[in-house]
């Protein structure tokens, strides 16, 4: 479990606790402990960013609709270190939430398969059927699990200044968007090299050939 | 194909709504590619075919078909690697030596 927060900017300052990625709400991004609040309508062009430099006003207004949308939430909440947590599952279930992103995903989880690792084999890496298999790293750093409410919240400040940055640099700055359009073009034509030369080399050797998983299935009766 | 092309038009037809003053053209993209794909193919199926060359033990053939494909790569996209072309050429003329 490790805490993260939507920050209301003032107290109480009310998050989440849970063990998954964080989620964002529609209106509001938490920056924790920074004492700020990034205001992102995510389904429309434009985006509001609270800094420092913001008018007293506007932030507190941004403040007030937080406190006011967070203050519905009707699932299980505890405090912690003075900070109220809503309960991550409560959460993702509430109707009210702002962020309808999908927030589960099939899988299995990385600490248990780990734990089995390490159970069964030599620490590092163990069978599976036969397979060597080892632990899996995880690289996400959202999911840096922290050892105590302290190390949470320096990663929280951390995190938040890191989104700070990126979104102070790309907030109505035509050119950074541009810089990252022009990437994001780049990445599309890698992928359709790579899409449109499987084809070329699948046309020029299989031809109307069925692909390997249909034979697999038994749709053309491929029989031993 | 068109059900790995499907999902890049939907990320694209997102950015396109956000972004309405930097839209993406996928049809043009699309038709930037196209020239060099015919040669990325040449390149591939090359190397793939002096790859199974060189386990039938001819190294000779292996290395000339290698250094055909330079060729062909230098004359598409500029000056040969010239570690690729050693390697292709100790190939080629090891049987020779």
């Amino acid at each position: 479990m490790y805490p993260f927060s939507i920050s209301n900017g003032s107290t109480p300052i009310r998050s989440y606790w849970r063990s998954g990625p964080p989620c964002y709400c529609n209106k509001v991004i938490s920056l924790g402990n920074a004492d700020l609040a990034c205001v992102i309508p995510l389904k429309t062009n434009g985006a509001e960013l609270l800094t420092p430099s913001t008018s007293a006003d506007r932030t507190e207004a941004a403040r007030r609709r937080v406190t006011a949308m967070l203050a519905k939430f009707e699932g299980r909440a505890r405090t912690i270190d003075g900070r109220i947590y809503f309960h991550f599952d409560d959460y993702v279930r509430w109707k009210g939430r702002k962020a309808q992103c999908k927030a589960h995903y099939d899988g299995f989880v990385i600490a248990s398969w780990n734990d089995w690792v390490e159970a069964r084999g030599n620490g590092a890496t163990a069978e599976l059927d036969g397979i060597r298999v080892a632990k899996i790293a995880v690289r996400v750093p959202a999911l840096v699990r922290c050892a105590d409410s302290q190390e949470a919240a320096r990663q929280q400040c951390r995190r938040a200044d890191l989104i700070i940055g990126i979104v102070t640099q790309a907030y109505n700055n035509d050119r950074q968007i541009a810089r990252w359009c022009e990437h994001f073009k780049k990445t599309i034509i890698e992928i359709y090299r790579i899409i449109f030369t499987i084809e070329r080399i699948r046309r020029r050797y299989f031809g109307d050939h069925p692909p390997a998983d249909e034979m697999e299935r038994g749709n053309y009766g491929c029989s031993d | 194909m068109d059900a790995l092309i499907e999902p890049i038009e939907k990320l694209v037809s997102l950015h396109n709504a956000s972004y309405e003053q930097f839209p993406i053209d996928l049809a043009e993209l699309q038709e930037s590619v196209q020239p060099d794909v015919e040669h990325l193919v040449e390149q591939i199926v090359g190397s793939a075919k002096a790859t199974a060359v060189e386990t039938t033990g001819d190294a000779r053939r292996a290395g000339s078909l290698r250094l055909q494909l330079l060729d062909q790569r230098a004359a598409t996209t500029g000056p040969k690697d010239p570690t690729l072309t050693k390697t292709a050429e100790k190939q080629s003329s090891k049987v020779d030596g």
